[in-house]
């Protein structure tokens, strides 16, 4: 793999027609020798697939998308149990991260595979802002400490929604929000959507909404705001990256890997004193199909689970000088806090989910630190 | 001191649900959960049993590739997990009351005897047993239904088993009767179940556990009695019994 400064990272079971967004964006902003693009491909994932990356190849994109078994000699090459990376998963999503992080990138963009490039003029760049050293922005806050992007966004019809994994229990609480200007380092961008939002099952079923468009200027999340955090349409840092492990699933309780990842990375950096940037670049997101019922049936654990962890990651302190310390310590503080809340959805088998999670979380820091 | 057992489930729920009793009934220990059933209700049995003592340390499932497979991903996860001793149930194995503490004086009893102890089972079959002591069997073979190993003993068995079945590790009987006979000059010849009536049948991988570890100075003990059984079969039908007591 050579080296490249930005790395875009997608899993797909589909035909990756989303690539050629991203690649047209990418020559007309000029970015395209300092890209790599990284497709994991699932055992679902069809030929057609590798045709068009093969296709891209030859076109002059920095691309790869390893079949299955190369994934695992990668994994096994860098010291990572295959094991601990489900298949028919979007938590091979981590193994790109891996492979971005090999590739010596420092922007690694995250992108799920219905979300097109909206071919903004500076959609890379806004990206990239997460290697720059300081940046002004208005940033955003408000008295319970959650922000809602979704208020952000023109949406139709009009009504309050709130992003996937946001706790109910912090839903209609925000009032007092106001805006200061303020100059930090940005380490992580949370890119919005036009087209359907990311919201959870149970809001698609009683009040779905489309996005019209961005109605705001991008902004930083206040310092210790709160908001769930996708692999949608997001990018990091490179030295984030040992923070930002997808989240296993399991136990009955699924499609929110991103959300547990998201709220764990956006901890450490609160204790790292690095911000997080809201708003471009705007990506269109063109769901795949749903069965909404479905998803909520699979949501239900872990929305009742938040409830009770985000309130536990607001109240913590983490220690350590590093992200790779401080999400240690997060691992830690977990397989503390795990059996100690109550309530009919902590059973042993979640005590054990967690202990699985907090090991890998472990194992995560590990195989960072080890490619550097 | 830190004891793990790798509890490996592929669909027959019922005996997962029997055997599970069994394990939850004590505590101590640590489980980790691989499961590689096929079916819904295999699948969906993971988080709907209702558990008082059992505390996983991870929980695996969709793990294809057979025994072999969840076996080294177990004991691996164990062995880098930290834990002193390693073991390995399978889903089809009942336990009576108090098997873990009776599994666990066999590591004291082996000291006492000034043996090195590398495995221990609390599934006592009589065709398995090496030589008899007055409360305990040494066993040439401890199967991987129910077996407890030291973290010594559990890293040789990868190495010298699992890990070097790409490199044509093979175990059959006659190797078994091979290495018991100049060693010790017990003759296995006679044993139904080594043989069952084939004149070199090729045997699973477990039957190599006690082998190996004596190769490396380990014993493999068996409790007397028996504090473990199989489900699904009975062990007349290997012309064989458990060892003391009644199942």
């Amino acid at each position: 793999m050579s080296s490249a400064r930005i790395s875009l990272v997608v899993t797909t079971i589909h035909d990756g027609a989303v690539l050629e967004s991203y690649c047209r964006q990418a020559e007309l902003e000029g970015v395209k020798e300092e890209l790599i693009i990284i497709v994991i491909p699932d055992r679902k994932s069809p030929i057609e697939l590798f045709g068009r990356c093969s296709l891209l190849l030859n076109s002059g994109f920095n691309i790869s998308c390893p079949t299955i078994d190369e994934q695992k000699a990668f994994l096994r090459r860098i010291g990572f149990v295959p094991d601990l990376i489900p298949y028919d998963s979007d938590n091979r999503r981590n193994i790109g991260y891996l492979m971005a992080l090999k590739s010596g990138a420092e922007t690694i963009i995250s992108i799920d595979d219905d979300n097109y490039c909206m071919g903004a003029e500076n959609t890379f760049r806004d990206y990239a802002i997460v290697v720059e050293d300081e940046i002004t922005l208005r940033a955003h806050y408000t008295e319970n400490g959650w922000i809602n992007f979704i208020e952000s966004l023109e949406i139709n019809p009009d009504v309050d929604v709130y992003p996937r994994g946001y706790p109910y229990n912090k839903r209609r609480k925000g009032y007092g929000h106001f805006a200061v200007e303020e100059t930090a380092p940005v380490r992580l961008n949370v890119g919005l959507w036009v087209g359907e939002p990311d919201l959870d099952a149970m809001t698609w079923l009683v009040s779905p909404v489309q996005v019209k468009t961005f109605m705001a200027r991008p902004f930083l999340m206040g310092k210790n705001m709160w908001s769930p955090i996708n692999t949608q349409n997001t990018s990091l840092h490179r030295d984030l990256m040992a923070s930002y492990y997808y989240v296993k699933m399991g136990v009955g309780i699924d499609r929110f890997g991103d959300i547990f990842s998201g709220y764990f990375c956006q901890k450490c950096m609160q204790h790292m004193g690095d911000r997080i940037r809201v708003g471009t670049p705007i990506a269109v997101h063109r769901r795949n199909r749903h069965n909404y019922l479905d998803d909520l049936a699979k949501e239900f654990r872990g929305v009742l689970i938040l409830e009770d962890l985000v309130e536990w990651l607001q109240e913590i302190k983490l220690t350590g000088t590093t992200y790779e310390e401080a999400y240690l310590c997060l691992a830690d503080k977990l397989d503390v806090q795990i059996p100690q809340f109550k309530g009919f959805v902590w059973t042993k088998w979640i005590e054990g989910y967690f202990r699985q999670v907090t090991n890998c979380m472990r194992e995560w820091v590990k195989v960072c630190k080890r490619i550097g | 001191m830190k004891i793990g057992f790798m509890f490996s489930t592929k669909d027959r729920t019922e005996f997962t649900l029997q055997s599970l009793k069994g394990i939850d009934a004590e505590g101590g220990f640590d489980l980790i959960w691989i499961d590689g059933s096929k079916t819904q209700r295999g699948k969906e049995l993971l988080g709907q049993i209702e558990l008082h003592n059992c505390h996983f340390a991870e929980i695996h499932h969709d793990i294809v590739g057979g025994s072999t497979k969840a076996i080294i991903l177990g004991l691996s996860r164990l062995l880098s997990l930290g834990y002193d001793y390693c073991g390995i149930i399978e889903n089809d194995i009942g336990f009576k009351q108090g098997w873990f503490s009776k599994l666990m004086e066999l590591f004291d009893m082996g000291d006492r005897d000034r043996l090195e102890v590398g495995a221990a089972t609390i599934r006592t079959i009589a065709s398995r047993v090496l030589a008899y002591k007055p409360d305990y069997a040494v066993m040439y073979n401890v199967g991987a239904g129910m077996v407890l190993f030291t973290a010594k003993a559990a890293k040789i068995v990868l190495d010298n088993i699992y890990y070097s079945i790409e490199k044509g590790f093979k175990i059959n009987a006659q190797l078994l009767k091979k290495f018991y006979k100049e060693k010790y000059g017990v003759d296995l010849t006679t044993v139904y179940e080594v043989w069952m009536e084939k004149p070199n049948r090729s045997l699973g991988y477990d039957w190599a556990y006690a082998m190996e570890l004596d190769k490396c100075n380990l014993s493999s003990l068996g409790s007397i009695p028996f504090m473990a059984y199989n489900l699904d079969y009975n062990m007349a039908k290997y012309h064989t019994c458990y060892v003391g007591g009644v199942e």
